[in-house]
């Protein structure tokens, strides 16, 4: 049976979010590198400078290239919220499988823990988590991470309960696979496309949730710096030079838009149903024009 | 011009192509059709041979957008296939109706059945609303559904699939529409069931004569219910004809197959006879006839070139190399 | 006579609707299978004949009843001590594509079975080789995936892996009514010739009278939960004598039209099974129903004439 697989992954909202992420992905991995400033070099002389060709995104209360400040504070804030999600995914990942698979005692509990917790917000949770931690860069992580888990853990046992009403389940039963086998070899796989589009959702939740803690002066901690705090520093300047709020408060909202743009473009594509596929017309005359390329 | 009055549908050389997430699919090609007035013609078919698009293409309900057709379908005289879509919304459930194959999902779920055959009576027709709900209480006991006082106020979940499908049939007859398709209607059903359900078919044409096109893959069914019917086979009618014709001499080797991969009898000695390999992907062209893969009787012509349409006795047709031969039964040369 | 292998005693299988009502799945039902034949149930939706079979391979927890594979009892084994029955008995289901795991290859499937249960690489290959032969398929389908494959390859190969740890017991349920016509015809010559062949032993589940009068030796018919006749094949057909299995033959799709006749079409719907009482299940819709009999008490499966078994106060 040959099949031509019809409609495309890479629509203009998934370029150009995929682009927007890629440059943001390389600026936080090689940032350090490109500062044409030491980001944490304090030069009194040259406050509140407006933007320039020497500092392009001029400079804070403190003479601080701001351009280079926020290169290296895009190192932290992606970091730190990949390893947000990571942890959040390592321990929520199993425990939804497993939840979802069994649906007995374990399920119960976990379940009814997770109520309680969504009846407060996430960010007082992860507040309170950080009080308990002591603040700091890697507790903030902790806290976001932990936050994050039952978000993880539900989306996956719901997705497992529905996948393990399917025959091949019953199959893999019937033929006396073990309960983990069943659960890791065989639903685990049919449950990650949808775990990867909640990835790169996360990934932006991420972002915000450690900004906030770091705007709360609760995450990353001087001179160290992050988007987060970098716009509470600005918060102070707001009408002395309403720039270094507005750049970090502008680059968070970018990546977290790029991100759910993506999200939503792979969570289509995934979805049969709601691919976009070329209208008929225009496909039957590429293909015609195609054809005669190469008759 | 006689012709044309005698067939409520009359299908010329149509094809439809659907884009899908797998490729273009070629799902109709080529396929001429005639329905006449108060018939019941049976379409036989197995899964993915296009039938289910073919019907849908009658009522235009393909997502245009994906969508391309050629050729022409006439009903009652109108192409329909010239038709705006604002014009074909206006034909739909009054000239031609359909009920699908699972009505469960074809009923919506949070209304009563009553307001779904109301909202049918008041959309085609301006009466008042104590009219219609009497008409569709005395609708819903036409169709066997008792107590219709009850019944009516009755959510679609609370109804068996037995008496939905006759709620959907009720639904579909209500503005007196002269074409009914249905579209394998007993195949999500028990077989006590589907009896019950293909008695009322009957009955409900033997007092409106509609004429219905009756879709499904068991020849059974088609025993039972039809007066004409098309093999359809890779997006293509094979054959057509009276039905007795068909039972008893048929014409196109696939036709014969079909009849003789049906289980019957209990001797077991005997081993049935298959068809070998699968039907032939939709996706793909096929050269020469679309059988030939499957069929024992294929020589080299018939993978090269398409068989044409034969006539071979009145109103009975086929498109095969050796349609003729088979209906005489005569012997095959190259058969060994 | 052959040995009973399958023997299954008073099972019953309730599912809770709510707190004090119950679905009762199965009730009460007894029989047993002998070695080597091919053993049908036939039963419309509701009836209970899919729960029998999962019940039997332990794929779920009956309330009660026991079940004796060759004189073993086996329904209260846990996962450990089923493993060793396991590979004496596999199922077969009715939905080819979902019965394998949709982002695993065929070959892959094939092959963690044989891991699983310890056999030899080369053992493996060479058992693969002989399944795919006697499935008539060629190797290149253990390279694709399953959605690649048609419905009709696919339930060949569903078959295939269930023989692949030599089973002497195989579930089929309803393991053609997915599939088309024309291909149905190749998977029940297939699972004649497997009887036949490598003498298994088959339960054959479906609501199909055609199909189950083609391939069974002996039939169950099930309604509500119940079995109301057991007989041999050519007894059940022969010399009906439940008005239920009546009632199904009556409503059999015709083979020709010129058979076509006013038939008795049994009225009424399949009513629920959620607490039946007393009584026959099929009173309300049996047309010889005794008013005081057949409604009040509960007709026990009797043995009427040798190995012809119905329940009924007034049977043909």
């Amino acid at each position: 049976m040959k099949k031509k697989k019809m409609g495309t992954l890479f629509t203009p909202p998934m370029m150009i979010s995929a682009i927007i992420l890629a440059v943001i992905l390389l600026i936080s991995i090689f940032g350090t590198l490109l500062a044409p400033y030491d980001p944490e070099a304090i030069d009194l002389a040259n406050t509140y400078k407006k933007f320039s060709p020497d500092h392009w995104f001029g400079t804070d209360a403190m003479g601080r290239d701001m351009f280079s400040r926020m290169l290296c504070g895009a190192h932290t804030t992606i970091l730190n919220a990949v390893l947000v999600v990571l942890f959040a995914d390592f321990i929520g990942v199993p425990l939804g499988l497993m939840c979802g698979y069994k649906e007995g005692l374990l399920d119960k509990i976990v379940m009814r823990i997770w109520d309680i917790l969504a009846a407060f917000p996430p960010l007082i949770l992860a507040m309170v988590f950080v009080a308990i931690f002591g603040k700091g860069e890697l507790n903030a992580v902790l806290a976001t991470g932990i936050v994050f888990i039952p978000m993880i853990s539900r989306l996956t046992r719901s997705s497992v309960l529905s996948e393990k009403t399917k025959t091949y389940v019953e199959t893999a039963k019937s033929l006396g696979y073990t309960e983990r086998k069943i659960i890791f070899r065989h639903i685990f796989p049919n449950v990650v496309p949808t775990l990867m589009a909640e990835f790169t959702l996360d990934i932006g939740y991420a972002i915000i949730s450690l900004a906030s803690l770091s705007y709360m002066g609760l995450g990353v901690q001087s001179p160290k710096s992050d988007w987060g705090s970098i716009l509470q520093s600005g918060m102070a300047l707001l009408f002395k030079s309403p720039t270094v709020a507005l750049i970090p408060g502008i680059a968070i909202v970018i990546t977290v838009v790029a991100l759910n743009l993506l999200t939503d473009s792979i969570q289509m594509y995934l979805d049969p149903v709601q691919r976009r596929l070329p209208h008929i017309m225009k496909y039957k005359k590429r293909e015609a024009k195609h054809n005669e390329k190469y008759a | 011009m006689k012709n044309m009055h005698d067939n409520i549908v009359e299908i010329n050389n149509l094809e439809v192509e659907i884009i899908s997430p797998d490729g273009l699919l070629k799902a109709v090609r080529g396929l001429s059709l005639n329905v006449r007035r108060g018939e019941t013609h049976g379409i036989v078919g197995e899964s993915g041979c296009g039938k289910s698009v073919m019907v849908k293409s009658i009522m235009r309900l393909h997502d245009e957008s994906k969508v391309a057709y050629s050729g022409n379908i006439f009903v009652n005289n109108k192409n329909i296939m010239d038709l705006k879509i604002r014009n074909m919304r206006k034909l739909r459930g009054k000239e031609m109706a359909m009920i699908f194959q699972n009505p469960m999902t074809s009923l919506s779920p949070i209304m009563t059945v009553g307001e779904q055959i109301l909202e049918v009576l008041t959309a085609k027709s301006n009466i008042s609303k104590d009219e219609a709900k009497k008409r569709s209480l005395e609708i819903l006991e036409k169709v066997g559904i008792t107590p219709g006082e009850r019944r009516y106020k009755q959510y679609p979940f609370e109804l068996s699939g037995g008496l939905l499908q006759r709620v959907m049939i009720a639904m579909s007859m209500v503005n007196n529409p002269e074409l009914l398709i249905a579209d394998e209607p007993t195949t999500a059903l028990d077989v006590t069931i589907q009896a019950q359900i293909l008695d009322l078919m009957k009955s409900v044409q033997k007092s409106t004569g509609v004429s219905i096109i009756f879709i499904t893959h068991d020849l059974g069914v088609i025993a039972e219910m039809c007066d004409r019917v098309s093999i359809m086979y890779a997006g293509k009618i094979v054959e057509s004809g009276n039905i007795l014709d068909i039972f008893d001499h048929p014409a196109h080797p696939y036709t014969k197959a079909l009849f003789e991969s049906k289980p019957k009898g209990s001797d077991r000695a005997e081993r049935m006879l298959t068809i070998p390999g699968a039907p032939p992907s939709l996706y793909d062209d096929i050269p020469g006839c679309s059988f030939a893969l499957r069929c024992k009787y294929a020589c080299p012509k018939c993978h090269s070139t398409s068989p044409k349409k034969i006539e071979l006795d009145k109103e009975h047709w086929a498109s095969c190399h050796f349609s003729r031969e088979f209906f005489e039964k005569k012997e095959l040369l190259h058969d060994e | 006579m052959s040995k009973k292998i399958l023997d299954v005693k008073h099972l019953k299988k309730y599912y809770p609707v709510s707190k004090k009502s119950f679905l009762h799945a199965v009730d009460d039902v007894s029989f047993s299978i002998f070695q080597g034949e091919i053993f049908g149930i036939v039963g419309e939706s509701g009836s209970g004949k899919s729960t029998i079979g999962r019940s039997i391979l332990n794929l779920i927890a009956i309330d009660k009843g026991e079940i004796y594979w060759d004189g073993t009892r086996i329904d209260s084994l846990d996962a450990k001590g089923m493993l060793e029955f396991r590979k004496k008995m596999q199922m077969v289901f009715q939905n080819p594509l979902a019965s394998f795991n949709p982002k695993q290859y065929i070959g892959s499937a094939f092959s963690e079975l044989c891991k699983f249960y310890k056999i030899s690489r080369h053992e493996m290959n060479e058992k693969i080789i002989k399944l795919l032969e006697l499935i008539n398929l060629p190797a290149d389908v253990l390279t694709r995936m399953p959605s690649q494959l048609s419905g009709g390859q696919l339930q060949r190969l569903s078959i295939a892996r269930s023989l692949l740890l030599e089973p002497d017991f195989i579930v089929a349920d309803e393991p053609v009514s997915a599939l088309d016509v024309s291909v149905q015809a190749q998977i029940l010559n297939l699972i004649l010739d497997l009887r036949d062949k490598m003498g298994l032993t088959i339960l054959f589940i479906s609501h199909d009278l055609n199909v189950v009068e083609r391939i069974c030796d002996r039939v169950a018919v099930m309604y509500l939960g119940v079995i109301v006749e057991m007989a041999k094949k050519e007894q059940l057909f022969s010399h009906t004598m439940h008005p239920y299995t009546h009632a199904l033959i009556e409503v059999n799709p015709i083979e020709h039209p010129s058979l076509r006749k006013d038939r008795e079409i049994i009225a009424g719907d399949i009513p629920s099974a959620v607490d039946v009482g007393e009584g026959c299940r099929f009173a309300g819709r049996c047309q010889y129903c005794k008013k005081g009999l057949c409604d009040c008490v509960t007709p026990e499966l009797i043995e009427v004439e040798s190995g012809h078994w119905v329940a009924c106060h007034c049977p043909f």
